[in-house]
């Protein structure tokens, strides 16, 4: 064997993934030429500062539980029961159906996303970034993509449900005319353990989500928290939805809708 | 496209595809899990040193778990999974970060070439300089090395050194001969010493040119 060949067999030799015939004469041909045993050395000191420095990393827990929840959220769209709903009349905000839900998508929330936005972006397109993720949601909410976790028709329960289970007082308020449905509780969107509640609310076909979290663990663009510092309520749309943002001592909240922006302000008002 | 919408149609689809009763979905779900889940470790790894942030990382698993189940029928029973699902990691790789940077196919094999040939170059390396280029090197050195690395070289180091892979899987893996395999990871691990003299240079414990250093070129036995 000469080098040209040596050099072919180089890296099985130090892996060691060659058979015994070849192995010997791969050696036998390192044994004598100082050159090619001076380049087996290097590779395989290569590999070992390659498998000594970069070691496996573990899964994030988080990657799991997404694509197991997505898996489901797949699996429900074979839902049979789902078919009958298309088939009727309903119009489409209303495909979903409240009863089926089991599961809530957390399909990620860019609402308090840590994002690093651009200092000139005009406040209106800053305000519809700090919203996007939110409409997202709320899209795949309307669509039967995503179904809130608790589903109930009961305000008490409902109320009750969300105090058990989120790690902040959540504001459970009444809305005129609207009906309080559904509610989950989304971990996830930013680092920690920081959690936000969603409020579903529903009247005949309009849809109300009310989204809120803890205003010191979001972390948001800081002349839009500047603005709801001073508390100043932002009314405004992304394509077809309306949307309001404000906060309290303790909160951020923000409500998308399909009420047109001036019906959202109105009904808002009446509430607050 | 947005995630949501990828699901969307693919609920749509497998709602127009498919009549399957709840349990056989039920059946088809556990199986997916019990078989395909065990080798995230091994897909995150890779998708994490080729988009070099857990980001993209994170996304690229996703979206190869979610085709996986989607097309979870056309997958045979008893063949190589991991072969399987990495085929399908590999081509959302290709087709999201490949095409954004540069055309694929010529352009890029020349690349690959060009590089070669200044790797061939074996002028930088000689004895008297190993010990200096393996000495002082920092563990984000060699992740940045890696990262300079073509994507065909970069990924058989990643699957054989890091990842731990038979030959033989590596080849079932790219649909390549094994010898193939050989040299591209005697390659891959050359281009990747040549990157790690140049940072030896430049920290300055290899002091001069390789020239100074040279030794002949092996043609002969
Ligand atoms: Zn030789
Ligand atoms: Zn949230």
């Amino acid at each position: 064997m000469d080098c040209r060949e040596t050099r072919e067999f180089m890296s099985a030799l130090v892996d060691n993934q060659i058979d015994d015939e070849t192995k010997r004469k791969v050696e036998e041909h390192i044994w004598r030429c100082a050159t090619c045993r001076n380049e087996f050395e290097l590779e395989k000191k290569t590999k070992q500062i390659i498998k000594s420095n970069i070691k496996l990393l573990p899964v994030p827990n988080e990657l799991v539980t997404t694509i197991l929840t997505q898996i489901k959220l797949l699996q429900n769209g074979y839902n049979p029961h789902l078919r009958a709903i298309e088939g009727t009349s309903t119009k489409p905000w209303f495909e979903f159906a409240f009863t089926f839900g089991i599961v809530v998508v957390v399909l990620t929330l860019a609402i308090l996303l840590t994002s690093i936005y651009e200092n000139k972006m005009a406040q209106k397109e800053l305000v519809a970034r700090e919203v996007s993720g939110l409409i997202n949601y709320f899209d795949s909410v309307a669509k039967g993509m995503a179904k809130p976790e608790i589903l109930s028709g009961d305000f008490n329960y409902l109320q009750n449900q969300l105090i058990l289970k989120s790690s902040f007082q959540p504001i459970v308020p009444h809305i005129p005319e609207f009906k309080l449905v559904g509610a989950s509780i989304n971990t996830g969107h930013s680092p920690g353990d920081a959690q936000c509640v969603n409020l579903l609310y529903q009247k005949d076909d309009k849809i109300i989500l009310f989204h809120q979290a803890p205003l010191h663990r979001a972390s948001m663009h800081e002349d839009v928290k500047k603005r709801i510092l001073k508390g100043e309520w932002i009314y405004d749309t992304i394509e077809d939805e309306s949307f309001a943002i404000w906060g309290t001592k303790e909160l951020i909240c923000c409500v998308v809708s399909n009420l047109s922006r001036d019906e959202l302000e109105r009904v808002l008002k009446q509430s607050w | 496209m947005k995630l949501k919408d990828k699901i969307e149609k693919l609920i749509k689809k497998e709602k127009r595809d498919k009549k399957l009763t709840d349990e056989e979905l039920q059946k088809r779900q556990r199986e997916f899990e019990k078989e395909a889940l065990p080798h995230m470790l091994l897909l995150y790894n890779y998708a994490y040193r080729m988009t070099g942030n857990e980001e993209d990382a994170k996304d690229l698993v996703q979206e190869t778990y979610l085709k996986a189940f989607r097309f979870w029928d056309q997958y045979e029973p008893g063949t190589n999974i991991r072969a399987w699902l990495f085929k399908i990691m590999k081509n959302s790789y290709i087709n999201k970060y490949r095409k954004a940077t540069k055309e694929p196919g010529k352009v890029d094999y020349d690349e690959v070439q060009n590089f070669y040939e200044t790797v061939r170059d074996e002028s930088f390396e000689s004895s008297d300089l190993q010990e200096h280029i393996f000495e002082n090197i920092f563990e984000d050195e060699i992740i940045e090395a890696l990262g300079k690395l073509p994507d065909e070289f970069r990924t058989v180091v990643i699957l054989a050194d890091i990842e731990g892979l038979s030959y033989e899987e590596i080849a079932d893996f790219l649909d390549i001969p094994i010898g193939t395999v050989r040299s591209r990871l005697h390659r891959g691990r050359k281009m990747l010493r040549k990157q790690l003299y140049e940072f030896a240079k430049r920290k300055g414990y290899i002091k001069g040119s390789p020239e100074d250093y040279e030794i002949d070129e092996p043609d002969k036995d």
